[in-house]
């Protein structure tokens, strides 16, 4: 844990309302996306994200500094989360389907792209300032399964390192990476759906 | 390595989980196989998307629950 993460777990501590808002504002938003992957409403992930705090505030006592802040209260929050899909009586599957992350009809007999994968001949900026290709990222999101979805919100979104990533949801690192192919995979699929529609650029 | 397998080695590559073998046969894959190329641009593009997607910021209504969650407990522990 770096030293600017240890002081502000000290002046947590010690009730300092500005240490409070900084970390709120750091991972408040992180906190929502991730119980998202588990919940089935962005208000119950909202619910979710709130009680983290509390949690946090009660057990600040017992943070131990051999883990990173963020991690966990990431961990805290997945707990939540995952008590509360159950309570829901929601189904949380932690893993998934063993299937292949592109679709196998893509292939000819060989194993050999039948069709050149199109160029979408776009810049992820020029992608991103269209409103069709984010709502499409976030109905895809809202479909992955949980555990591909946690992974590639923390990666992917938030930015994490693998192996932060492995200590907050637990995972080993092959898994990991499992798991972050399959989404990324479906998330391609999505951008690829929505750029078909569109007339290519002349 | 044919394009089938080359695609669902992508992602360990780019993590450097590749060895041997393997790894090499990717890269000779990769270097022979325009197809593939362009699969790894896209999966490129998409990661880039999510990176670059916008942090939604918390609600005011959110903060100052939290706050208000926050000053509880400081009064509670006093």
């Amino acid at each position: 844990m770096g030293t600017s993460e240890a002081t502000l777990v000290r002046r947590l501590r010690e009730g300092d309302e500005a240490a409070f808002r900084e970390v709120f504002d750091a991972h408040h938003a992180t906190l929502v996306r991730l119980a998202s992957a588990f919940v089935k409403s962005p208000s119950i992930a909202e619910e979710v994200a709130q009680d983290t705090w509390v949690a946090v505030l009660d057990a600040l006592g017992s943070f131990e500094e051999r883990s990173t802040f963020k991690t966990w209260i990431v961990r805290i929050a997945i707990n939540r989360a995952k008590t509360r899909a159950a309570r829901d009586g929601r189904q949380v599957p932690l893993d998934d389907e063993p299937a292949p992350s592109v679709d196998p009809s893509r292939f000819g007999p060989l194993g050999t792209f039948k069709q050149l994968p199109t160029r979408w001949g776009e810049t992820p900026e020029s992608l991103l300032a269209r409103v069709e290709v984010r709502a499409a990222i976030e109905r895809c999101l809202e479909d992955l399964p949980p555990a591909q979805r946690a992974v590639v919100t923390l990666r992917d979104l938030e930015g994490w390192s693998s192996e932060e990533v492995c200590n907050a949801l637990d995972l080993s690192e092959s898994n990991q990476r499992v798991l972050l192919h399959r989404g990324r995979g479906r998330l391609r699929d999505a951008l690829d759906a929505v750029l078909a529609e569109r007339k290519p650029p002349r | 390595m044919m394009c089938r397998q080359a695609v669902e080695a992508m992602t360990d590559a780019s993590e450097g989980a590749l060895s041997g073998w393997r790894r090499l046969a990717y890269r000779l894959h990769l270097a022979m196989c325009p197809a593939c190329r362009a699969h790894r641009e896209q999966i490129e593009t998409t990661v880039g998307v999510l990176h670059g997607a916008p942090r939604p910021d918390p609600s005011e209504e959110a903060r100052r629950r939290a706050l208000e969650a926050f000053q509880n407990r400081k009064k509670s522990s006093v």
